[in-house]
């Protein structure tokens, strides 16, 4: 069961890369970000990843086939169109500065800030693509709370494969300016991508794809 | 007056090849009322050529040439769509049978999915078409080479939109400010949002959702929630980033601000060997090209750095408006041929002016040249019917 969870970890690959790239890509490009900071940005990124799976294995494995009735295709496009509405506010908020600092009430959110990265990563970690749903499927009626404990750990290992190139983009602190505007443009950017067609889109009408 | 006839002397010999080039591709193989177009569009050509190195003005009969082809490109492109097709609405069988024209503003979008899933995602023919993808590419290497980002001001067919917008009056109703970052980075942002955005839906986002020239090219129908969202990207895309923003700032909005295209031709454009250099000694700091450049490529920064910004066009307004002849136009890595020390006739033909204006008008020509010819043709024809 372990190798199988790794092996469905790497299968997420290409994926889980496409979904994360845009989330992690704005998180690692920040003007002055030394090496250090950047690896714990990584760490940070990634147990808030571990974080969501840990979380959502433990609670999978624990309701288990009680759950399974309710997971039809249409409340699982529900659920993620949540889940990316809450990650494009993320990146929304955290892409326009308020000159007005009191005007962002949930700066905590803010990517800058070290929850901010955590909160990332759990959503990210949380959303729902095929292999996670195939994984999820299998802690449902095998595992039990523990055993879907370990079999995301294992699940995260194989995703994460494909989130550590990520660390290197402190490279990109070189350019310093261009770098951090960039940054903001793209987390912005991004965010109304979620925020709209993955998230408003996909909740209120049949689904439009950019 | 020895001068002058030196200057003749030169142009002509730069002006020829270009007219022979004309002659053989455009006027040879035309029959009918096409030769006549055919003729008028070379002898316009060649004339802008001449003019070019008699007057040594880059700009402004470049300008006559960009903004032409902009214009005269999409009645033969929109007429020959509706002949072909029936209407200029882009239908599902046409994306199957691969049937959509390659345009060059996809390339950045869609050399990433290409390199990680070998898929080529813009719906083209690879061969055997004038518009096919392989022919596109060949080109756009062709000018990216000799050129680089000089493709903008010399080649591009839409981006006499936004120059003739920004020509239009005299008052600055909006500033833009070359040196803001917010401004300066916008594109490049774009070309990274549009390069994942490609790679991850595995289509051409730039084209369906963002590009400001859907209005006058071809466009998806609007039976849909998709396609009713995208016909309103595209009306305000093209009414603001062409029409009304270049109008009230003077600059090429599009160009210098938004297109993803001009982003990676700035990037991948160092090859070109020309380069905008700024005399620091004649340089009085007046910052009037700064002000007038229409790219925004000219900032504070390059400015002490005596040279222009990656993202400069080679437009040639700079080197007109210096009133110190400070900045002039260099090779970069043929340093000797700046300064020889020969007669002024082969001074001229080998100067870089020449050389950008033979080269940019000749890739100008062949890129834009069937579309000006098609419209010139039909427009006679409309005539004649008329008459």
């Amino acid at each position: 069961m372990i190798v199988e969870a790794f092996l469905l970890g790497i299968s997420s690959g290409s994926y889980c890369v496409f979904n994360c790239a845009p989330v992690a890509t704005p998180l690692f490009l920040k003007e002055n970000m030394t090496k250090k900071e950047n690896f714990r940005r990584l760490l940070l990124f990634l147990s808030g990843r571990l974080a969501g799976y840990l979380l959502f294995g433990y609670i999978i494995g624990l309701t288990g086939a009680y759950a399974l009735g309710y997971f039809d295709p249409y409340i699982r496009i529900k659920l993620e169109s949540v889940t990316m509405i809450i990650l494009g506010l993320c990146l929304l908020i955290s892409g326009i500065e308020f000159k007005n600092k009191r005007l962002c009430s949930i700066k905590k959110l803010k990517a800058n800030k070290r929850i901010g990265v955590i909160t990332l990563g759990l959503l990210t970690g949380l959303s729902f693509c095929p292999p996670f749903f195939v994984a999820a499927g299998r802690v449902f009626g095998t595992t039990g709370s523990l055993g879907g404990l370990i079999y995301f750990l294992f699940f995260f290992i194989g995703t994460s494969i494909f989130i550590l190139p990520f660390g290197g983009f402190f490279l990109f602190s070189r350019f310093k300016s261009a770098v951090r505007f960039m940054g903001k443009y793209l987390r912005i950017m991004i965010g109304l991508y979620f925020l709209l067609f993955l998230g408003l889109l996909n909740l209120f009408t049949e689904g439009v794809k950019l | 007056m020895k001068d002058k006839i030196y200057r003749v002397i030169s142009s002509a010999v730069v002006t020829l090849p270009l007219f022979f080039n004309l002659y053989f591709f455009q006027i040879s193989s035309a029959i009918g009322t096409r030769k006549i177009s055919a003729v008028i569009f070379s002898v316009f050509v060649t004339f802008l050529m001449f003019m070019t190195l008699y007057k040594r003005d880059i700009y402004k009969y470049r300008r006559v040439f960009f903004i032409a082809a902009a214009l005269l490109f999409f009645p033969s492109f929109m007429s020959n769509l509706i002949s072909n097709r029936g209407s200029v609405t882009l239908e599902d069988i046409n994306m199957i049978k691969n049937e959509v024209p390659f345009c060059h503003m996809v390339t950045p979008s869609a050399i990433i999915p290409y390199a990680f899933t070998k898929t080529l995602i813009f719906p083209s023919k690879l061969f055997n078409s004038y518009t096919s993808v392989y022919s596109m590419l060949m080109i756009w290497l062709l000018a990216t080479l000799t050129m680089g980002r000089g493709w903008c001001s010399w080649v591009c067919f839409y981006g006499g939109w936004d120059e003739l917008s920004s020509s239009i009056g005299k008052k600055k109703r909006l500033k833009l400010s070359p040196n803001s970052s917010y401004v300066r980075y916008f594109k490049f942002t774009m070309l990274i949002f549009l390069a994942l955005a490609s790679l991850k839906t595995l289509s051409v986002v730039y084209c369906e959702w963002f590009c400001p020239l859907k209005l006058i090219t071809e466009h998806g129908d609007t039976n849909s929630i998709k396609g009713y969202l995208q016909f309103i990207f595209m009306v305000v895309l093209f009414i603001g980033l062409l029409i009304v923003l270049p109008f009230l700032t003077k600059k090429r909005f599009q160009c210098g601000t938004y297109c993803p295209f001009g982003a990676f031709q700035s990037l991948v454009g160092k090859v070109s060997p020309f380069r905008v250099i700024i005399d620091a000694k004649k340089c009085t700091e007046c910052s009037i090209c700064l002000e007038k450049c229409p790219t925004l490529s000219i900032t504070s920064e390059s400015l002490k750095k005596g040279k222009t910004d990656k993202t400069c066009t080679l437009c040639g307004k700079c080197l007109e408006v210096c009133p110190k002849k400070a900045i002039s136009l260099r090779f970069s890595w043929l340093k000797r041929v700046n300064s020889l020390n020969i007669h002024p006739i082969l001074n001229n033909i080998l100067s870089p002016i020449s050389f950008l204006s033979f080269v940019g008008l000749l890739i100008g020509s062949i890129v834009c040249g069937g579309f000006m010819v098609d419209t010139i043709n039909k427009t006679i024809n409309l005539f004649g019917a008329l008459l």
